[in-house]
C-alpha cells in the first residue's frame, strides 16, 4: 500500500497510511466498497472497513446515518446492493448461522421486557443455533447459562423474571446471551443508551474485562462519542459515507463536524475552503430543515471530552 | 335436578365433549404465542375468513356430491376452509410488507370482506333449486348448521369430528414442543432469533396454519365469529398470573379447557340448553378474564419471583432510574 498524505476528502476513505497497514493482525471483518439503499435512498455509499482481530472498533455517526444499516449487514440481516462483507472468511450470514463466531447484542428496546420469561431461559436460547432441531436444551447448555451469567456479574439474578431488571441489569442479560455461544466477534447496536453515567462506565469496563477474558474483537455502534472513544482503539465515522477510519486520538473537530452536523451537500463546502467551526456552524443553519438541530448540540457538549482534540489534519 | 342427571345429560353430547376439550387444549397452547406475539387481530381475521371458506366449502358440495359423503365429506369441506384461512392470512401478510397499506388496515379490511363474500355466498346458496344427493348420504346442511359455524353448537356432533379435533390437537402439541424453543425465541425477538439461526419465517407460517386448522376445527362449536376468544383471552388472562414462560402456557391451558368444559356442560343442561354454545364460552371465559383482573388490579399480588427480595444492593451498581430513557 503506498503512503498517502492525509487529505480531507469529501468521502473520505480507510485512512491509508495509518494502522491499517502497520498494525499487526488478521482481518476478523472486512466490509469492502459495501453500498445499501432503502428504495433508491442511498444508506450507505461505499463503505470499507477492516476490523483487526483483537480490536474494539466503535463506528459513530448521527441518527439516520446509516450505523445500523452496516450492523445488520454486517449481520447477514440485509444483503449489500454491491461490495461484500465477510467476517472471519465467511459471509455474514454463515458466520451467525455457525454459531460460534458472532454474538450480537441489540438494542434494549428491542424486545417488550413485560414479557413472561426468566433471565436463565433468555440466556438460553442464545445457544439455539447449536442446539439439534427438534430437541430441548441439555444440561450443558444450562452449566454454560450459569457460566456466561458468572462472566457479567448477574448469575444470582438466573430465576428472575427479565421485567424486573434493571436498565444496566437488562444490558448484561444481552451481553450473557450473546456470550453464550462463545463468539469470537461481538457486536453491539447502541449499548450506552438509557444507562446512567456511572452504569456506562461500569459497563464499559466490564466489556473491557470480557474482551480479555474471552478473547473478544468488538464492534460498537453508537452515537455516544464519549463512551466510543473511552473504550475503542478503533473509530468509524459513518453519515452514509465513511469518513474517518482509524485511532480515535486522530478525530479532529473537523470529522466530527462534518460527520455529526452537516448534510452531504455542507461536506462538500467544507472540504473546499479552510473552515472552522463557525463555517460549519453556518453551513449547518443553512441545512436547519435537515433536522440535525439536536446532533449540533449532542457534538458541541462532545466535543469537549476527555480526549484531546488534534488539530485537523491538512496538506 | 339430581347432580346425576346433570351430568347424563353430558351423555348425549359425549362427542361435543370430546371435541370442546381437544379444541380447548389447542387454543390454550397457541394462545400464549399468539398474545405475545400481538397477533390477536391476524388471528381474528384468519377466524372470519373461515366464514367465506365454509360457504365455499357449501357451494361445492352442491354441485360435487363427494363433498356430502358421510365419512370424508367434513374432512373435504373442512381443508376447503383452512385452505381459504390460510391464502387469507398469507395475503394479509403480503399486502401489509408492501408500504401502501398499513398491517392494521389490511386486517381490518380482509376481516370484512371475508366476512361479506361469506354471507352474500351463503345467500346465493339458498336460491339453488333442491338438488338430490345419491342413497345413503345424510342431508344437506341445513339453516341451523350454518347458524352453528357462525355462532356454535354442540348438537350432532359426529364421531369423525372428534377423530378430526383430537388429531389437530396432537398435530399442533407435535410442531409446538418439537420446536418449543424456537417458538419462544421467534415471539420474545423475531430479529435476534433470525440472527442466531432460527429459520423465523417457518416458525411463523407453522403458527398461521396452526391457527387457521384450530379455527377450522372450532368453528363447529364455537363460531367463527367467535374462536378468537379462545385464541385470545386464554393467553392475556394467564400473562397476568405468572412472569415465568412455561407456568403462562400451563396456566393458559387450564384456564381454556376448564372453561369450555364448563361450558358445555352448562350448555348441555336445561337452563342454557337451546342457547348457541359460542357465546357461553365466550363469556365464561371473559368473567375469568374479568376476575383475574380486577385480582391483579384490586389486591396487586407480587408476581415476580425475586430470588434477593426487592430492593437488595445491586452488587455491580447500577443505574439509579431502572427504566430511564433518554441520557
Amino acid at each position: 500500500m503506498t503512503f498517502v498524505p492525509l487529505v480531507p476528502l469529501p468521502h473520505t476513505h480507510v485512512d491509508a497510511q495509518s494502522d491499517l497497514g502497520t498494525h499487526q493482525g488478521v482481518d476478523v471483518v472486512c466490509v469492502h466498497g459495501v453500498s445499501y439503499a432503502y428504495d433508491h435512498k442511498p444508506a450507505l455509499v461505499n463503505v470499507t472497513i477492516h476490523v483487526k482481530q483483537g480490536s474494539t472498533l466503535g463506528i459513530i455517526g448521527p441518527n439516520g446515518g446509516g450505523k445500523s444499516t452496516l450492523l445488520k449487514l454486517m449481520l447477514g440481516v440485509l444483503q449489500p446492493d454491491s461490495g461484500n462483507i465477510t467476517i472471519l472468511g465467511k459471509s455474514p450470514r454463515a458466520a451467525c448461522l455457525d454459531g460460534g463466531l458472532v454474538g450480537y447484542v441489540p438494542q434494549r428496546h428491542t424486545i417488550d421486557w413485560t414479557f413472561p420469561i426468566t433471565v436463565r431461559q433468555v440466556v438460553r436460547l442464545g445457544r439455539i443455533g447449536q442446539k439439534p432441531l427438534f430437541k430441548w436444551f441439555s444440561a450443558a447448555d444450562n452449566a454454560a447459562v450459569k457460566e456466561s451469567l458468572n462472566a457479567v456479574g448477574m448469575s444470582e439474578h438466573i430465576d428472575r423474571p427479565i421485567g424486573g431488571l434493571s436498565g444496566g441489569q437488562q444490558q448484561r442479560v444481552f451481553i450473557a446471551r450473546a456470550l453464550i455461544s462463545k463468539p469470537k466477534i461481538l457486536f453491539l447496536d447502541e449499548p450506552t443508551t438509557g444507562i446512567d453515567q456511572a452504569g456506562q462506565e461500569q459497563f464499559l469496563q466490564l466489556l473491557d474485562e470480557l474482551k480479555k477474558q474471552f478473547g473478544l474483537t468488538l464492534v460498537m455502534v453508537s452515537h455516544d462519542l464519549r463512551s466510543v472513544v473511552a473504550v475503542c482503539d478503533r473509530v468509524a465515522c459513518l453519515n452514509k459515507t465513511l469518513h474517518y477510519h482509524d485511532r480515535p486520538k486522530g478525530l479532529s473537530k473537523d470529522v466530527l463536524f462534518r460527520v455529526f452536523q452537516c448534510d452531504m451537500d455542507a461536506v462538500l463546502d467544507t472540504h473546499s475552503g479552510l473552515h472552522d467551526h463557525t463555517c460549519c456552524e453556518h453551513d449547518h443553519e443553512g441545512h436547519e430543515g435537515a433536522g440535525c438541530g439536536h446532533d449540533h448540540s449532542a457534538a458541541n457538549s462532545l466535543a469537549k471530552p476527555a480526549f484531546s482534540l488534534a488539530p485537523p489534519k491538512r496538506k | 335436578m339430581s347432580l346425576q342427571d346433570f351430568f347424563l345429560n353430558l351423555g348425549y353430547n359425549k362427542n361435543a365433549l370430546f371435541v370442546g376439550l381437544a379444541l380447548a387444549a389447542t387454543c390454550g397452547l397457541l394462545s400464549v404465542f399468539i398474545v405475545l406475539r400481538k397477533m390477536a387481530m391476524i388471528s381474528e381475521s384468519v377466524a372470519h375468513s373461515g366464514i367465506g371458506g365454509y360457504a365455499i366449502a357449501l357451494l361445492i358440495g352442491y354441485y360435487v356430491d363427494y363433498f356430502n359423503h358421510p365419512s370424508w365429506g367434513p374432512i373435504l369441506s373442512q381443508v376447503v376452509t383452512a385452505v381459504f384461512c390460510l391464502v387469507t392470512a398469507f395475503v394479509i401478510g403480503y399486502v401489509a410488507k408492501g408500504k401502501h397499506v398499513s398491517e392494521d388496515s389490511a386486517i381490518g379490511i380482509f376481516l370484512v370482506a371475508s366476512v361479506a363474500f361469506g354471507l352474500l355466498l351463503l345467500r346465493f346458496r339458498t336460491t339453488l333449486p333442491p338438488r338430490a344427493l345419491p342413497a345413503g348420504y345424510p342431508p344437506r346442511p341445513r339453516v341451523a348448521d350454518v347458524e352453528n359455524v357462525l355462532f356454535g353448537g354442540i348438537t350432532g356432533v359426529s364421531q369423525m369430528e372428534v377423530f378430526i379435533a383430537v388429531g389437530a390437537m396432537l398435530l399442533v402439541f407435535a410442531i409446538v414442543f418439537a420446536l418449543y424453543n424456537e417458538f419462544v425465541y421467534t415471539t420474545l425477538d423475531e430479529e435476534m432469533a433470525r440472527i442466531n439461526g432460527v429459520r423465523t419465517s417457518l416458525i411463523n407460517m407453522l403458527l398461521l396454519g396452526m391457527i387457521a386448522l384450530v379455527v377450522v376445527v372450532g368453528s363447529r362449536m364455537v363460531g367463527a365469529i367467535m374462536i378468537t376468544a379462545l385464541m385470545v383471552i386464554p393467553g392475556a388472562t394467564a400473562c397476568m398470573i405468572s412472569r415465568k414462560f412455561n407456568q403462562v402456557v400451563v396456566a393458559s391451558l387450564v384456564i381454556c379447557v376448564v372453561s369450555v368444559g364448563g361450558g358445555i356442560i352448562a350448555a348441555s343442561n336445561p337452563p342454557l340448553g337451546r342457547y348457541p354454545t359460542g357465546p357461553i364460552f365466550v363469556m365464561i371465559l371473559f368473567l375469568v378474564f374479568v376476575s383475574v383482573w380486577v385480582i391483579r388490579k384490586v389486591f396487586k399480588p407480587k408476581l415476580e419471583a425475586h430470588s434477593d427480595g426487592a430492593g437488595s444492593p445491586e452488587p455491580l451498581g447500577e443505574d439509579a432510574h431502572p427504566h430511564a430513557h433518554g441520557h
